[in-house]
């Protein structure tokens, strides 16, 4: 009986044991959020996954001379490249060699101002949220738009991976960025004082900061070595500052992960959790946003625009979202 | 009873864990695949192909990446300029500058000399414009024009320093460039009236310069009022031409009224009337007459005339010299210089090795620049109401001509010739679009000739594929494509390798499409200015 008894609870503690492991094979196919490729990664650029949105069938919706003239974000430069293949057939390596955006601001200027001119002007755009002064230019000058959000990413906080603070709450981080949280020692990390990196006013991933973390309240001055121009400059930087660990920045999360990153960072968790695609998409991980899909109110509904518009809502079109490793929004 | 309810505690505690888990594995949100990352770089097998210890820079306006062979020694960012520093008169490469933006320095910006292990040999407090003359590191001002409008921006930033003591040489308080010739040292200086306000631009700048040739201990051997000296190796062209010679300009009446003069540091000879370098050491001098003499700078002891012209001489191969034919029916005029013979030219073609010519008469030749050697000479059919062509010599064995019909440029006949004569006719094949957008060679190797053909692609964007000499593509949708910038073998890369971007990634590539060394554009991106492409 004894070896009864102990055969059973061996059972079930492996019941339990598989059922953890399973689920954690399942539902965790990520790796840890990893610190940023290496050079001597031996891997290429991987072609589409093999997943449950491939089984969606890509149809061509459009030739590829159709394809509208579209515009964007950096961080959305491979989504844009993708939804070029899905809609046309292309292959996904020449459709990223047709890519090229002008950044977050110019994208919504370039179709709110612009896309009503003769000629290649832009005609759709995916792209983040745009800043305030632009909305106001679009407000004041632009034509209107339809826009609706096909995707979330998030906000992330970095910091050299010798800095030992895992986590810093909202608050924190706005105290750091007023100023007045100066060491890190206050939060938990070393006797160092807190080099925060910004970005220019206009950038997108500024325009999220100021959004959801400051909100209006207080907010430093940086000096322009901590405000660099280019989201790449601000990863360099931060990987690169002294070589200390006191540095902090912010950049989107799909740019760090996927698109740029460098050996010597790690992402902050905020409010204790750390951002992955499964934490922004259930909107865990507190400092999530949209980005957006937009055409002008007057294209038609034949145009090559209003078609690819209205495919991002298809679940092909979440299909190719999810392929390219964004987080797809419902309608 | 109480084990009796532990156990079965801990085995409803275990097969709810287990439900709870794999229910809840389903309530979970669809969460993305996550993909593997972008690589910054990919593993190349054929970067074995760079490993000739040469420095080379990939330049990208986000941030240039220094190579030495295929070893990376510099990863740029888009404050920085990267620059290789050599000596015109040399081959090897053997440093790299970088300068960058830093508040803490006075000028807001630093820079720094590296040799080609990567390691920093010098650093400085501000950019500037290096050059090497043998041993001497030649650091000219980069905001020389600035100063003419305004007071805060001064000359006197030139320096020059002997690499092999560190020594710096004495040089003028107000001299902003300096050329280097046979350990003499000729400055070029500016002041600024006193009378001009703050903001006023110096209208007459080249009034206010001054040349100081002087010794390696500050002695001044010769100035000249309006004047600035500068060295030929600006020019295109300049392969063997010594060392000795550097040239003068002076102003008579502001900048557009200007003579040059070539002058000899070691044989004191001058030589007014400078017009152009031709190429294989020779160069064309005005006379006061109008005439063009085209004159053997290379020449012991003493310049030699070779022939005398009425035009302006371009391109010199010995026994071949084309010259300008401005305002006449054809641009270019070529003159044998064995038989006298002269002929009116559709178009050339001169780089350091090779010079193309395509005659009015149908004849094509190419001309080893050093040697003189004929290296293809041919006959070249006419298309019907032929009004123009151009000409390219691809490598040493090639030579391609587009033949274009009076009134209708948009779709020449394009031609590929060898030696032999007539290797193929290029026409455009039914899976490419209608027309062509543009084409140029690329490269050659290993025997074969490569072309770019440039394409209307889809989002505005051209596209480029690579062709064989048989009109067969090789490569396609390019985003990029196009030779590397050479000039005295300057930046070269391995032969048949150009400059490319495919997808996400751009760097050097060899016709079968294998990268050399590339690097992601996201390595380096900015989602800050209006520029466009990252790439």
């Amino acid at each position: 009986m004894k070896q009864t008894a102990l055969s059973r609870r061996a059972f079930l503690l492996g019941l339990g044991a598989v059922s953890s492991a399973a689920l954690l094979s399942a539902c965790n196919t990520n790796a840890p959020v990893n610190s940023g490729p290496t050079p001597s990664q031996p891997e290429r650029e991987p072609a589409a996954s093999p997943d449950a949105s491939s089984e969606v069938t890509r149809e061509p919706i459009l030739t590829a001379d159709e394809f509208p003239m579209t515009d964007g974000s950096t961080a959305c430069i491979p989504l844009i490249a993708q939804i070029m293949a899905d809609t046309t057939g292309m292959d996904l390596e020449t459709a990223q060699s047709c890519v090229s955006t002008n950044t977050t601001a110019w994208a919504w200027r370039n179709l709110s101002l612009y896309g009503g001119n003769e000629g290649d002007s832009t005609k759709l755009i995916i792209a983040y949220e745009a800043p305030e002064s632009v909305k106001e230019e679009m407000a004041a000058e632009g034509g209107p738009l339809d826009q609706k959000a096909i995707g979330r990413d998030a906000l992330v906080f970095i910091v050299n991976e010798e800095n030992p603070v895992q986590s810093l709450s909202q608050q924190q981080l706005r105290d750091i960025y007023a100023g007045k949280i100066t060491n890190w020692k206050d939060v938990g990390g070393a006797d160092l004082p807190i080099v925060a990196f910004q970005r220019r006013e206009d950038s997108g991933s500024q325009t999220l900061f100021q959004k959801l973390l400051i909100q209006g309240g207080e907010l430093m001055d940086a000096p322009t070595e901590l405000a660099p121009t280019e989201m790449g400059g601000l990863v360099d930087s931060i990987a690169e500052y002294n070589n200390t660990a006191n540095a902090i920045g912010f950049s989107v999360y799909y740019y760090i992960d996927q698109m740029y990153s460098k050996p010597g960072l790690r992402l902050l968790a905020v409010d204790g959790v750390t951002p992955s695609n499964e934490t922004i998409a259930d909107q865990s991980y507190p400092l999530c946003n949209e980005f957006y899909a937009a055409v002008r109110q007057d294209s038609g509904a034949d145009t090559p625009e209003r078609k690819v518009y209205d495919w991002l809502s298809t679940d092909a079109g979440r299909a190719c979202i999810e392929k390219s490793g964004y987080v797809a929004v419902q309608d | 009873m109480k084990t009796t309810l532990f156990r079965f505690g801990r085995t409803a505690a275990c097969l709810t864990l287990a439900v709870a888990l794999l229910t809840g594995c389903s309530l979970l949100p669809a969460a993305s695949p996550r993909k593997d990352p972008i690589p910054v770089e990919q593993p190349s097998d054929a970067s074995a192909a760079l490993d000739d210890g040469k420095l080379r820079i990939l330049y990208d306006s986000n941030g240039s990446t220094v190579l030495c062979g295929s070893k990376v020694l510099h990863e740029g960012r888009g404050d920085e300029t990267v620059a290789l520093v050599y000596d015109p008169a040399e081959s090897d490469i053997p440093y790299y500058w970088v300068a960058w933006s830093d508040n803490s320095s006075p000028s807001g910006r630093r820079s720094a000399l590296y040799d080609k292990t990567g390691a920093e040999v010098l650093t400085f407090e501000q950019d500037h414009s290096v050059t090497l003359s043998g041993n001497y590191l030649v650091l000219n001002q980069t905001d020389a024009l600035e100063f003419s409008c305004d007071h805060a921006v001064q000359p006197g930033d030139c320096r020059v320093i002997d690499l092999t003591t560190r020594q710096e040489i004495p040089s003028p308080d107000t001299a902003y460039q300096c050329v280097v010739s046979n350990d003499l040292f000729a400055f070029t200086c500016y002041e600024r009236p006193e009378t001009l306000a703050d903001g006023e631009y110096d209208e007459d700048m080249y009034q206010h310069v001054r040349m100081v040739l002087q010794d390696r201990e500050g002695n001044p051997l010769r100035e000249e009022d309006r004047c600035t000296a500068t060295s030929l190796s600006n020019q295109n062209n300049t392969s063997g031409i010594p060392s000795d010679w550097i040239l003068l300009d002076f102003y008579m009446d502001g900048y557009l009224s200007q003579s040059s003069t070539l002058s000899n540091t070691v044989t004191g000879e001058e030589l007014d009337g400078f017009d152009r370098v031709c190429g294989n050491g020779t160069a064309s001098f005005r006379t006061e007459d109008g005439q063009y003499q085209l004159i053997d700078l290379a020449s012991t002891e003493q310049s030699e005339v070779l022939a005398t012209f009425d035009r302006s001489v371009l391109y010199h191969a010995p026994g071949a010299v084309v010259c300008w034919n401005a305002g006449n029916d054809y641009r270019y005029q070529f003159h044998d210089l064995t038989t006298g013979e002269m002929k009116p030219v559709y178009n050339v073609d001169a780089d350091d090795k090779t010079l193309a010519v395509y005659a009015t008469d149908g004849t094509l030749r190419v001309y080893d620049r050093t040697t003189g050697a004929i290296l293809t000479d041919v006959n070249v059919d006419s298309v019907e109401n032929q009004d123009s062509a151009r000409v390219w010599a691809v490598g040493e064995d090639y030579a391609l001509v587009m033949l274009y019909p009076a009134g209708d440029h948009s779709k020449p006949t394009i031609r590929l010739y060898d030696a032999q004569g007539l290797v193929r006719q290029l026409t455009i094949s039914a899976s490419t679009p209608d027309g062509y957008y543009y084409f140029a060679p690329l490269t050659t190797t290993d025997g074969h000739a490569y072309f770019r053909y440039g394409y209307a692609g889809p989002n505005g964007k051209t596209l480029y594929d690579v062709l064989d000499e048989n009109g067969n593509a090789v490569l396609k949708g390019l985003a990029l494509c196009y030779s590397y910038y050479g000039g005295n073998g300057l930046n070269d890369l391995p032969a048949g390798a150009f400059m490319a971007r495919k997808g996400f990634y751009y760097g050097w590539m060899t016709p079968d499409g294998q990268w050399l060394y590339c690097r992601s554009i996201f390595a380096s991106s900015t989602d800050e200015h209006g520029y466009g492409d990252l790439i």
